[in-house]
């Protein structure tokens, strides 16, 4: 019992973590993207 | 092949130019103190999550969240998981970090001296940076002992690795401030992501896991399963972990200034609610290289268990794995590092420094002041990381140093927000309260003649004796504030 629950614990984590951090990722890079462009704009 | 080769030093190498060069290059946007302490207040969603999931998984995380799970199976993740809960119900109510995020401060004592007054506000960024630097002041060691004990270097180099990390760190924090952290926090995200996921499949695909679970038994019986277990993990350390948890979610500055680095308190809610689950991952995962540890070294006999984890990976993961997983590491110390150095410089400046500057120095003055104070941090931690011996588990020493500033601010922030008749009677007497119990702990262990005393005490009924009797001394110390001082 205990062995089946930390295994599909482990899984279900890993599974997550992988797809969040592609999502992460490229959204992020927009946010950065956006960030530097208003700051450069602010300090022209 | 396993181990490290040249060509995981070149990926080592070639990760970490690229860092460092990010870093430099948008230090050119940085124009005056709220751009370099919290990037303009300009950080949306997905980039305020990635910076805040990179800032919190450092080397030491790593390491200390591999030592739990090698000492007491996965009961060791509990921390993660009252973490996880604590930021997920901050975050879904927006309990404290809407009214904090509101304000527009930079600092929480700041905030505080709204409510509580200039005293106040100063003594509190002394106890935040008092817990903070001690907090931070083994993370260097122990990415020392991290790097060497992975790439196989001689301990006599471990001084040498020490100095160089904090170098490199303190040139691109130095530079760009917040802004080259949060770009730096990106790329170790992605980074640490690849390498943790990929080392874990490795492990698991590689050893059974009924062997590993078989081993867990043989060393720790029921107890590696459930932390509700008779003579495992123990409840008085599970009360710990939640005060600790929600405590660090409401006040930890490294936290903290991603809310208020936040374009508006909304967005503040969302990064809190969108990282919580990274916080189950930073423990479960390591938890588990820990767990892989205690089996593959099941047979010999390690020296310290703090190191199970690394001298695992130097000998099972396979070149060109490591050399990823070491410059995620790596780029997570880096990160960590900036991160905690940028927070305590903010405060000393913003708060302990205030009654000299006023807010009326120019930016430049204010600019050369930070990037000062980020080189005293700098040579502290060098100092502290080489002089302080680490006794215990590194968990436990990194909660009973946040302790000393968790327990107070936990207890003034919540009364700020939520008391009226709190005032700074009692914000004065939770701050030394506070402060006092955790630190007596950590000297009596450290004097000889007195360790038995600590070790009766234990680690985790002195915090969870610190969080109440600072509840006490906020409640009765605004209470006792005559009338005529309180008009």
């Amino acid at each position: 019992m205990n062995n089946l629950f930390w295994i599909i614990f482990l899984v279900a984590i890993l599974v997550w973590y992988a797809f969040v951090t592609v999502k992460v990722a490229f959204r992020g890079f927009g946010n950065i993207k956006a960030m530097l462009e208003v700051m450069a704009d602010e300090n022209k | 092949m396993v181990g490290f080769a040249t060509i995981d030093g070149i990926i080592v190498i070639a990760y970490t130019a690229a860092a460092v060069g990010l870093g430099l290059w948008v230090r050119k946007f940085i124009k005056g103190v709220d751009d370099f302490l919290v990037a303009g207040r300009r950080v949306d969603l997905y980039l305020g999550i990635a910076s805040l999931a990179a800032t919190e998984f450092g080397i030491v995380t790593c390491m200390a969240n591999a030592q739990l799970g090698y000492n007491y199976g996965f009961a060791g993740i509990t921390p993660g998981i009252a973490l996880f809960l604590a930021m997920y119900l901050v975050g879904a109510t927006g309990l404290c970090i809407k009214p904090l995020r509101d304000q527009g401060v930079v600092t929480l004592p700041e905030f505080f001296e709204k409510k509580f007054g200039q005293k106040v506000r100063w003594a509190a960024g002394v106890v935040i940076v008092l817990g903070g630097l001690l907090n931070m002041g083994v993370f260097l060691r122990m990415g020392g002992d991290f790097l060497t004990t992975v790439i196989g270097f001689d301990e006599k180099y471990l001084e040498v690795v020490m100095t160089v990390v904090l170098l490199i760190v303190a040139l691109y924090t130095l530079l760009g401030g917040m802004i080259s952290v949060l770009v730096t926090d990106y790329l170790q995200f992605i980074f640490m992501s690849l390498g943790l996921i990929a080392v874990t499949t490795y492990f698991l695909l590689t050893y059974g896991w009924n062997d590993v679970t078989d081993s867990l038994v043989a060393a720790h019986g029921d107890s590696a399963f459930n932390p509700f277990s008779a003579g495992g993990y123990g409840l008085e350390r599970m009360l710990f972990d939640a005060l600790i948890a929600l405590a660090t979610i409401l006040t930890w500055q490294t936290i903290i200034s991603r809310v208020l680095s936040a374009k508006d308190s909304e967005t503040g809610k969302k990064i809190y609610k969108g990282t919580a689950p990274f916080f189950l991952v930073r423990f479960a995962l390591p938890a588990f290289l820990g767990v892989i540890a205690l089996h593959y070294f099941s047979d010999t006999t390690i020296s310290s268990d703090i190191l199970a984890m690394p001298k695992l990976l130097a000998v099972a993961v396979p070149t060109g794995l490591i050399g990823l997983l070491v410059a995620a590491m790596l780029a997570a110390d880096m990160s960590t590092n900036s991160s905690y150095m940028i927070a305590w410089s903010s405060v000393i400046y913003n708060d302990i420094l205030y009654p000299w500057h006023k807010g009326q120095w120019s930016n430049k003055k204010g600019l050369r002041v930070n990037r000062f104070l980020i080189v005293f941090i700098g040579l502290f931690l060098l100092l502290y990381g080489l002089w302080y011996p680490l006794q215990g588990d590194l968990w436990v020493y990194l909660q009973v140093t946040g302790t000393i500033y968790l327990a107070s601010m936990s207890t003034l922030l919540v009364a700020a927000c939520y008391w009226q008749k709190a005032n700074n009677w009692g914000a004065i007497a939770a701050i030394a309260i506070g402060a006092i119990v955790p630190l007596v702990y950590l000297i009596l262990q450290q004097i000889e003649s007195t360790t038995h005393i600590a070790e009766a005490i234990g680690p985790f009924w002195a915090g969870n004796l610190a969080f109440l009797c600072t509840g006490l001394a906020m409640y009765l110390g605004s209470l006792i504030k005559p009338k005529t001082a309180l008009s």
